[in-house]
Formats: C-alpha cells, sequence, structure tokens
C-alpha cells in the first residue's frame, strides 16, 4: 500500500496516463511483456504492430475489460489498474474494441444508452429521453440517414461500426480508446471518422488509436509506439517516421516489394464461363470468362456483389437465371458438396464465422472439406490424417504446439493460413478468395501474397475478391469491377491500377 | 468468450446484409398468439353454449394464476439465456412451509415462504453465475436436491384449516380472483421494469451477447445471479397463490410444473437463448394453453388432448415462423 | 505483485504438467471411485459382484438414452422427447404380448419403425428446416405423451399373458450376466466404435462445432443432424423394449423417471451442450455415476427425501468439481 502511494508520487510527471510494466499471459502466450507508456493530454496515440503484437489487450486492460498479471496503469496520478469496466468508464477512459460490443437485438437508441449507463444513476428511464438523446448524437456526427428506433441486426456492417464508434465517442470521455475502428469501413466513412477525431482532438481529448494500418497512423497521430510479440520497440515521433521504418520497427526486417510476372492467358478453352448469371437476389447478368492459371480480380465496393457472387459459383445461393460452364460442362444445381468435388473451393472471408471450427483441433479443421482422403472404408485413417495435415501445416509454415491444438488458440495469421490448409487440402482447380487477408498483419499478408504466387504457378486458377485495391493490383491479371450486382467493366494489362479501378466504381456511386 | 459469439452466429443471423421485408404475413405472425387466442375463443363459444362467459373467465384467470406467477420468474430467466426446472419445487417447499408455518401467524408464513424461494433461488444463481455451471443441469440437480427437501417437511399433502387467506385466496372482485390481481400487478410490474428500467435493459442485454456486456460494463454474473433470484421468488409466489387457493400444498406437484412453465414462455414467443420477449408474452402463452384447457373440459373432451394441441401449434407456429423469416436468408 | 507473479508461473507449471490433463479427462471417474470407495467401507453388500451387475442392469435403458443423446448433443441439438419414445415402445411391446419368436419380431420391428418414424419427424423439423431443436422436441413430446393419454386413458398398461420371450430378455442371464446388460454393452461398444472411429462421427462432430462452417465446407449439415435424431429416438425406442421385458406394468407418469437422467448423465460425464465435443466414455461415467448413487442410495436403506436429497448434491459436486477441475486447467 505504501508502495504503491510512493510510486503515485513518483510518477507525478505532465503524462495523462502512463503505463508501467505490464505484463499479461493468455493461454500461455505472452501477450504483453513488460510494456510502458506514457500518454500526454491532448494527442493522437496510435499503436500499431503485427496480429498478436498485443495491442488489443493493452487497449482492454487500459478500459479494465481484461485483468493484467502485473504492472500498472495509472491516470492523472491514481491507479486504476484492475478496477471494473463501469469505474474505468466513470474516470472518463472510454474503449471500442475489435469485437462488436453492439447489441443486435435492441435497437440503435437503447445500444446508445447503455453506453452511458454507468452514469445513469436513476432506476426507470424514459424511452422519449434516450431517442432524442440517441438523434441528437446522430446529428451531431452528421448521420441523418438512419432512425434510432432500428434494430442494431438490420443494419449493414458499415453502420453498425459507426454506431459502435459513436457509442464510444458519445460517452463524454478525456481519453478515447479505438482499436481497428476502420476495419469495415469504406474510404469515405474512414474520412469521415478522421474528420471526427480531429473534431475531438482540437476539444482537447485524448485519443489512442489503434491500427495496422500504417497510412491511416500516419495521417492522424502525434506520436507512434509499435509493438512486437508483446514487447514494446519504440515510441516515435510522427515527424520522425515514415512508412518504410515503421514496416521494419513492426516486422523487425524489410519486406521486398514484388510484382508478379503477368503471364497473358491464353486464348484456350476457358476453366469457367460464366453467361447471364443471376441469383434472383443481388446479382444479374453476370457473364465472364475464366482461364486457367488466371487470377482475377474482384473489384467493388463492400456490398456491391462481390460476395455474392462467390457464393454463386460455390453453390452456396442457388443459379436462378443464365448458365455456369465449368470446364466446358453445364453445372446444373451446385452445391458446396458437388463444387468440392469438381474442384472448386472458396475461402470465406469470416474466418471465425463461416471458415475454421474454432472449438475443434487443427487435424479436424483441415480435414473438414474433404474427408474422403483420409477415409479407409467407413473408418478415419488416423496415420494418413497425421500425416497428411502435418504436410500441410508445414507446407504452409504454420506455427503450432501440436496437431490437436484447438484452432481457437493459434494467432490470427496462423489461422487465415490455417484456413489456406482447409483449402488446399480439398486439391482445388478453382480457388475463389474472400478478403485474404482481412484482419492480418503486415508479415502474414506477405506470406499469403507469396502463396497466392506458388500456386498460380503450379497451374490454380483463383478469383480473388478484396476490398483492398492495392491487393487486387499486385496480384491479378485482370480485374472485373462490380457494380451494385453488375460487371461494369473488365480491365487488363496496364489499365490495372489503383486509380482506375476505384475511380471506375466509384463514379457511379457519385452520379447517383 | 469467442464460444459465445459463435453460439450466435450457429443460430442463424450472420447475413445482416439482408433487411427484413414486413410482408403481410410478417404482421399476421406477430400477432400469432392473439390471433389463435381469437380463434379458439370463437371455437369453443360455438360448440359450447356456456363458454362465452364471465364466468370462464374467471375460472380461467384462477386456474391460471399460480402457474402464470411462476412463468414470470422463468421468462426473466429464459430473457438472460437460461433455464430454470427446478421451480416446481420450489413452488411446492413455499407451499409447505407457507402451511406449515401458519401457526405462527399470517405474515410470518407469507415472509418464510418468499425467503425460502429468494434462498433457493439465490444458492441457484451463485452455482450458475459464480461457478460457471450451466444452468439447466444445475437446476435439475437442484430440482432432485428439493424435491427431496420437499418430502422432509412434509409426506403427503397437508391443509390449510379454518384461516381467512383461504378466504382470500378464493375471492372474487366481479368475476376477477384476487389472486388474479396479484398475478396481473406483478406482470404489469415486471414489465414496466423490463421495458422501462436500466435493469430491465441490462437483462436483455445479458441475454443477447455477453462479450459485449463485459464491454460495455454490465456484470454478467450479477444479472444472472438477480435472474434467479426473481426466478426462484416468483416461484414461490406461486407456490403461495397455489396453496392459498387450494387450501393446501403437496411434495409431490412439482415434476410437472417446469415443463409446463417453459412451454408457456416459449409458446408466447420469449425465444430461448435469450434476448428477445416479454412477460406479457408470457402471459398471452399461458391464457391460450388455459383457455384450450377451460374449453375442452367444458366439451367433455379428455383432457390429454389439450397436450397433443399445444405439441402441435409449438410445432407449427415454430415452422411458419421458420420459413418467414429463411426467405432471402442463406444460413438462418 | 509478488503473489501474482507466483501464481503465474504455478500456473504454468500446471499447464505443462500431465497430471493435470489427465485429472481434467478423468475428474468424473475420480467422483466416482471416491464414491465406490467410500461405499465399499459403508455397505457391506455394495462392493460385490452381485450387487455390480444388478447396477449393471438398471442402469441398461438409462445407458442407452444417455448414448442416443450423445449423437444429438455432438451433432449440436437437444432432446426433450427420448422419454416420451421410451414410454411409447415400452408400452407398444407389453400390449403386443409376443408370445412366439414370430410375433416378437414383428412387434419389435414395429417399435422400432415407430421410434425411427418419430426420430425422422424431429430430424426433420431441426435438420432440415431448421427449427430450434428445444422447442420441437418439446412439441413432439407433447403430442407423444397425449398419444399414450389418449390409447391407454392414463391406466397402467400391464401384461396379460406370460411371455417368455419377453421374460427372458427382461430376466435372463448368460454365466450370470444378464441378458439386457449384454445386448446394451453390444449397442454401446458399437455406438463407441462409430464416434470413434467412423468419418460419419467426424461430421457430426464438426457440424455440431459449428453448422455456418459446416455448411462452406460441403457438408450436408441437415442430412446430418437429421441422422443423430434418428440414432437418438431409435436408441430410446430400444430402451423403451428393454423396459417393457422387465417391468410388466407401466404406468403413464414412468416418462417422469427419465425425464433428465440422461441430460444430467451427458452434461455430468463431461459432454458438451453447445455440441462438438465430447466421447461415449464421457457418457458412461455420467451414467455410471448415477447408477452408482441410486443403488448406494437403496443399499443404505435412506428414504425417499434423503435419496433425493444426495443424489442432488452428489449430482451438483461432481459437476462443479468437473468444471471448476476444467477451468483450471484451461
Amino acid at each position: 500500500m505504501s508502495r504503491l502511494r510512493w510510486e503515485g508520487i513518483y510518477l507525478m510527471s505532465d503524462a495523462l496516463l502512463q503505463i508501467k510494466n505490464l505484463y499479461k499471459k493468455f493461454r500461455g502466450v505472452q501477450a504483453l511483456d513488460d510494456v510502458s507508456l506514457d500518454i500526454e493530454k491532448g494527442e493522437v496515440h496510435s499503436i500499431i504492430g503485427e496480429n498478436g503484437a498485443g495491442k488489443s489487450t493493452l487497449i482492454k486492460i487500459i478500459s479494465g475489460v481484461v485483468r493484467a498479471d502485473e504492472g500498472q496503469v495509472i491516470l492523472r496520478g491514481e491507479s486504476i489498474l484492475n478496477l471494473p469496466a463501469a469505474k474505468i468508464f466513470a474516470r472518463g477512459i472510454s474503449a471500442s474494441y475489435q469485437e462488436n460490443s453492439l447489441f443486435d437485438n435492441l435497437t440503435i437508441a437503447q445500444n446508445l444508452f447503455i453506453s452511458s449507463l454507468y452514469r445513469y444513476k436513476g432506476f426507470n428511464f424514459s424511452w422519449e429521453k434516450a431517442i432524442s438523446g440517441a438523434r441528437k448524437i446522430l446529428d451531431y456526427f452528421g448521420i441523418n440517414n438512419v432512425d434510432p428506433l432500428e434494430t442494431v441486426s438490420e443494419l449493414p456492417p458499415e453502420t453498425r461500426q459507426i454506431i459502435e464508434i459513436l457509442k464510444t465517442v458519445s460517452r463524454k470521455a478525456d481519453i478515447l480508446c479505438l482499436d481497428e475502428p476502420t476495419a469495415s469501413l469504406t474510404e469515405s466513412g474512414a474520412e469521415s471518422l478522421f474528420k471526427l477525431l480531429n473534431d475531438l482532438k482540437s476539444k482537447g481529448i485524448t485519443i489512442i488509436y489503434v491500427s495496422h494500418n500504417l497510412d491511416e497512423v500516419l495521417k492522424i497521430s502525434d506520436r507512434i509506439t509499435v509493438l512486437r510479440d508483446g514487447k514494446k520497440v519504440e515510441t516515435i515521433e510522427k515527424k520522425s517516421a515514415d512508412k518504410s521504418i515503421l514496416h521494419q520497427l513492426m516486422i523487425g526486417r524489410e519486406i521486398m516489394q514484388r510484382q508478379r510476372q503477368k503471364a497473358p492467358y491464353t486464348g484456350e478453352k476457358p476453366v469457367l464461363k460464366v453467361l447471364n448469371a443471376g441469383d434472383g437476389g443481388k446479382l444479374h447478368d453476370i457473364s465472364f470468362e475464366l482461364y486457367k492459371g488466371e487470377v482475377l480480380g474482384l473489384a467493388g465496393l463492400v456490398g456491391s456483389g462481390r460476395t455474392e457472387l462467390a457464393w454463386l459459383l460455390f453453390g452456396l445461393s442457388p443459379l436462378k437465371s443464365g448458365n455456369i460452364y465449368y470446364n466446358g460442362a453445364v453445372m446444373p444445381g451446385l452445391s458446396p458438396a458437388t463444387a468440392i468435388k469438381k474442384g472448386i473451393m472458396y475461402l470465406p472471408e469470416e474466418r471465425k464465422l463461416m471458415g475454421l471450427f474454432l472449438g475443434q483441433d487443427l487435424k479436424v479443421n483441415i480435414t473438414s472439406s474433404k474427408l474422403d482422403k483420409i477415409r479407409r472404408g467407413i473408418m478415419i485413417n488416423f496415420r494418413k490424417e497425421r500425416i497428411l495435415t502435418e504436410e500441410v501445416l508445414k507446407s504452409l509454415g504454420i506455427k503450432y504446439a501440436t496437431l490437436n491444438q484447438l484452432a481457437l488458440k493459434l494467432s490470427g495469421g496462423n489461422q487465415q493460413k490455417l484456413l489456406f490448409g482447409k483449402c488446399l487440402f480439398t486439391d482445388p482447380e478453382l480457388l475463389i478468395l474472400d478478403e485474404p487477408t482481412k484482419g492480418i498483419d503486415v508479415g502474414s499478408k506477405e506470406e499469403i501474397y507469396e502463396l497466392i504466387e506458388k500456386l498460380v504457378d503450379e497451374g490454380m486458377t483463383i478469383i480473388l475478391i478484396s476490398s483492398e485495391v492495392e491487393e487486387i493490383c499486385k496480384l491479378s491479371d485482370r480485374v472485373l469491377i462490380m457494380v451494385k450486382g453488375k460487371i461494369k467493366d473488365v480491365y487488363k494489362g496496364d489499365k490495372i491500377n489503383e486509380k482506375d479501378i476505384t475511380s471506375c466504381y466509384l463514379q457511379t456511386e457519385k452520379r447517383k | 468468450m469467442n464460444k459465445e459469439k459463435i453460439g450466435t452466429a450457429r443460430d442463424g443471423n450472420i447475413n445482416n446484409t439482408v433487411k427484413k421485408k414486413r410482408s403481410v404475413l410478417g404482421i399476421f405472425y406477430n400477432l400469432r398468439i392473439l390471433i389463435l387466442i381469437i380463434i379458439v375463443i370463437v371455437l369453443f363459444s360455438s360448440m359450447s353454449k356456456g363458454f362465452f362467459s364471465l364466468n370462464t373467465l374467471n375460472s380461467i384467470l384462477s386456474l391460471m394464476s399460480a402457474y402464470g406467477t411462476i412463468a414470470i420468474g422463468q421468462t426473466i430467466v429464459i430473457l438472460i439465456g437460461g433455464l430454470d426446472v427446478s421451480v416446481g419445487y420450489i413452488m411446492s417447499i413455499s407451499g409447505l412451509l407457507l402451511i406449515k408455518m401458519m401457526p405462527y401467524g399470517v405474515p410470518v408464513a407469507v415472509l418464510i415462504c418468499l425467503l425460502s424461494g429468494i434462498f433457493i433461488g439465490f444458492l441457484n444463481g451463485l452455482i450458475i453465475s459464480r461457478l460457471r455451471v450451466n444452468s439447466l443441469i444445475t437446476t435439475i440437480g437442484m430440482g432432485f436436491l428439493l424435491g427431496g427437501v420437499a418430502l422432509l417437511i412434509s409426506d403427503g399433502t397437508i391443509h390449510i384449516k379454518d384461516n381467512p387467506i383461504v378466504d382470500f385466496g378464493n375471492g372474487i372482485f366481479w368475476y376477477i380472483p384476487y389472486i388474479a390481481i396479484i398475478y396481473l400487478a406483478l406482470t404489469a410490474l415486471v414489465q414496466y421494469i423490463l421495458k422501462r428500467t436500466t435493469l430491465g435493459l441490462k437483462f436483455y442485454c445479458v441475454g443477447a451477447d455477453r462479450l459485449s456486456c463485459t464491454f460495455s460494463g454490465i456484470s454478467n454474473r450479477n444479472m444472472e445471479l438477480f435472474a434467479f433470484i426473481l426466478s426462484g421468488l416468483f416461484a414461490s409466489l406461486g407456490g403461495f397463490i397455489y396453496s392459498i387457493k387450494l387450501a393446501a400444498a403437496s411434495p409431490l406437484i412439482g415434476s410437472d410444473v417446469p415443463i409446463f412453465v417453459i412451454t408457456a414462455v416459449l409458446l408466447g414467443g420469449t425465444t430461448i437463448g435469450g434476448g428477445y420477449g416479454d412477460v406479457v408474452k408470457t402471459l398471452s402463452g399461458i391464457f391460450l394453453i388455459t383457455l384450450i384447457t377451460k374449453g375442452l373440459t367444458l366439451l367433455n373432451v379428455e383432457a390429454y388432448f389439450q397436450n397433443m394441441i399445444i405439441g402441435v401449434i409449438l410445432i407449427s407456429l415454430l415452422f411458419i415462423g421458420r420459413k418467414l423469416t429463411t426467405k432471402g436468408r442463406l444460413f438462418v | 505483485m509478488k503473489k501474482i507473479s507466483q501464481a503465474a508461473t504455478s500456473r504454468l507449471k500446471k499447464e505443462n504438467d500431465l497430471t493435470g490433463k489427465l485429472i481434467r479427462t478423468y475428474a468424473i471417474w475420480f467422483v466416482l471411485l471416491v464414491l465406490i470407495i467410500v461405499m465399499s467401507f459403508i455397505s457391506p453388500v455394495f462392493f460385490s459382484f452381485r450387487n455390480f451387475i444388478t447396477v449393471l442392469k438398471n442402469i441398461g435403458p438409462l445407458a442407452l438414452i444417455a448414448t442416443g443423446l450423445t449423437f444429438v448433443f455432438l451433432g449440436g441439438g437437444f432432446d426433450l422427447s427420448q422419454g416420451a419414445v421410451l414410454l411409447l415402445t415400452s408400452m407398444l411391446i407389453i400390449n403386443f404380448n409376443p408370445v412366439t419368436p414370430l410375433t416378437f419380431t414383428g412387434s419389435l420391428l414395429f417399435c422400432l419403425a415407430i421410434s425411427i418414424g418419430i426420430g425422422s419427424v424431429n430430424g426433420y423439423f431441426i435438420g432440415m428446416q431448421r427449427m430450434n431443436p428445444f422447442i420441437t422436441t418439446l412439441g413432439i413430446r407433447y403430442i407423444i405423451g397425449a398419444f399414450i393419454y389418449i390409447v391407454t386413458s392414463g391406466a397402467v398398461v400391464s401384461a396379460t399373458v406370460q411371455s417368455d420371450i419377453l421374460e427372458f430378455i427382461g430376466f435372463g442371464t448368460v454365466y450370470r450376466i444378464p441378458i439386457q446388460t449384454i445386448i446394451v454393452a453390444t449397442i454401446i461398444i458399437i455406438c463407441w466404435f462409430i464416434i470413434r472411429f467412423t468419418t460419419y462421427s467426424r461430421r457430426i462432430k464438426i457440424v455440431g462445432s459449428s453448422i455456418v462452417v459446416s455448411r462452406f465446407s460441403g457438408l450436408q449439415f441437415g442430412k446430418i443432424q437429421m441422422s443423430t435424431y434418428v440414432i437418438n429416438a431409435l436408441l430410446a425406442g430400444i430402451a423403451g423394449v428393454l423396459i417393457g421385458c422387465n417391468i410388466f406394468h407401466i404406468k403413464p407418469t414412468l416418462i417422469w423417471n427419465y425425464d433428465f437422467d440422461a441430460i444430467t448423465a451427458c452434461a455430468v460425464g463431461g459432454i458438451s451442450l453447445s455440441g462438438g465435443s465430447g466421447t461415449i466414455i464421457n457418457t458412461l461415467s455420467g451414467v455410471l455415476l448415477i447408477g452408482f448413487i441410486n443403488n448406494s442410495m437403496v443399499l443404505l436403506g435412506l428414504e425417499e427425501s434423503w435419496q433425493l436429497i444426495f443424489k442432488g448434491l452428489i449430482l451438483l459436486i461432481a459437476i462443479i468439481v468437473d468444471m471448476q477441475i476444467k477451468r483450471r486447467y484451461e
């Protein structure tokens, strides 16, 4: 006790929030290892690092959601470590997390009201006030097209993310912690977020901004702290930072920029030919051809029908009109099972929801899509299973303890590689990748790019869906641009560059 | 933590981009219990002469009060994503205690009756929230234990003799039994709490998403504990109402109560797994079941037919609901 | 601070501890062992071949329905209709009074067909139509229950003619081991084999672990889930037939005896109620625990009230111990 007080006096410096020697261990992994940093009043302090570097854990400890093993968090000279979350809110720290913390069954007004419950003293409340309060918040941030009485589960992902941020901001906190706030925002959404953050900053609010997107970080922050493997690498001023320095600090090595030797596709028979296809809902009149050994990029805004097209090809949604020819033959009544049998595999965008059995071990995950490969009669050939799984895991460079490890316990990048392993285990000829690098760090991203190039060299055909235009430009041989469920244009050769593609799919939006 | 997130996803609502369309059928489906109640009333009125009368209303209200009160507590527990199958035995124990304690005066007896429920609910809640055991399994185990305790208190049915409280239990205010007034008042009170207070909002939050609750500074453990205490309290209130109406209590009535009560809650439209529903829904569910029972009794049909009807209604409503919501959705 | 770091290091030790893993896997077996040892000291009759055989015979039907439920739980489902199926087939087999092998086979097949039918209805609604398993099976349970009441008018169903075949299955022994136990054991070994070794069980587990992911993995989750309900109902039907052979007067209230026992056995044994993990060995440990608790209570000559109290207490303790150990070593 006396020690605490002593340290309190000792640490009376200018810094608003001091973090001293924080340790945290999760399931045997050291998530935070002796992390110390100061956050000054009124600054935008970014925390960057690869996935699993401990950024999110740090935010959660500061806001009291996760308990630290050791260390100190001192706010205005008072230790707030391991206090209950509600008490930390009351002291003026407000945080949004990567996990969606909205209540799906409640309305926007209710959700915004809940965020300020810790300040609310009364037992009962009036709906009228909560709704008008919510409307005020929405108006203040310039969102007019949303009704506060709408249920959150019916909102599109982007609006949910905005509500999530508003919920954090509306708490009128002195310190805002934002963990990857732009993850499901479009570019225009991100722009208005940055405007909002600048506003808040000018009002003297301190912002802790967590991200792995270096462009964003460089745009808005005053100081940047880099974490790697749970350790603090360095805190640098913005003026002395640039992208390559940050890259290097984050991964500890330089990344080689590569450009794939784009093979001009040959005019032979197409692997896949889609003619006037539609799913009776979002997609209309889709026609394109796909050749062997080609990477076909699908660009477009979120909700432009890219994922729906992938689902159509994989047989997840029914083909209502038009035809799909695969290797020259018509494919009627496709289902995921037959698609896999024919050599089409789909890598879904949400690896935690759609891709991996998180509660099952690595073997089960890898083999789940093609159990026939490890079958002997009706039985599982456990030896073969082990050998084949190890083979896949090794070839992808996945770090794991044992084959019986749960998928849950892998880090984000390794989980994504595991998902690749699951897809490759089915020996696909045509692989549909939906946001293959979503939410993973720069290092793993590079490895996945390498992998994609290797696969194409081996003769696999790939459809690549991505919101990162840079990624599409880097990898694709041809790019289909989708707008509102239709294919607007096909780019190839020199036309594949970020500016042309973005302007192509944004034009229609503006015209509207 | 992750598991809970996935749990909600497994139930289907991941395809959020598809907007729910408000169709005519959808509106009808939302009013399904009301429509069914009207249909049942019209059917029975046409089949039996004495059905459409205030006397029937009176007997239905007095029939549904005891189980209805228990169902209020059960609704709260289901709202937060749990299940309480020990309510039947809580009801017998508190009923037995009420009668056993009568010699010490009515206030003491009522107090002990209610305290017993609160105490058992507290135990349930403690095990479930602090030791993180599945609520169904905990309350099954607790059910065995309480069944034994009930038998310890009394071997068989015991009666209240010559006590004004029995008159109260069978008293009527213009066709509305006093016990029904208690029940309806409690329903109104809990409905108010659920819809208009921060406490109620927190129940919905815990049922919907525990991870988000942690992030919002709502204590999952305390809300869970509180829900089970309330369930115990309402179960003992149910026992109180049951005993003063019949002037008797028995250690053997507990076994079929939980299933009946859960059925009423689910029929009303509160969803298992938590997050949606309220006590007025539960009221309509239990009213429908009682209506069918009463109608069949008036028609001299064997009472077992009501179970058949309840089963068919349960499944067909669920089936229709599925058909309506799955339209245009991939994973529901 | 020192205290915290000590806790951290001791936690690290536990993670690497093999005994930790053993305790986690076999927690319920330890509880069972303790119960057996304690009982052996208290009651002289308890630790004997004869008594163990009695326990094994008594838990037969429960073991079968718990095994069936294991399939359903693994597939991420839930079932409340087992007790009703069991009651129905036990009444049917008595009602038919099969005297010759031919009539016995006929009535047996009829019983099994009925249970498969009920299982398919459950499975169709839950697996193919994606309806909530809890409400669906609750509804089915009401319907079967009402059907039984309507047919029997709520009275006891008794055998009118003595049937040697039923008696043989119910009371016959081979080398002092009851025929019933042999039948149950055979079925459980088959189920153990299926769950341990086959690709089918792998499919069940991954469907139970996440429907959405299994859809993206090209599995026919509807049919797989449906099949678990069919297996479950079939096993409940067989359990019913065995009960019918054993008890010649069946009350319609029998349903309550089996209401939650199977769920408790599975949960206590360590089957995850949210699907995807567990083995038949888990289920067996739960079933044996319940069987030995019941047996001990009878041997101790306790009153019914104390029997229930102890049963409840031991079950609560078992599940709490299991939960705490799992949490500690997670």
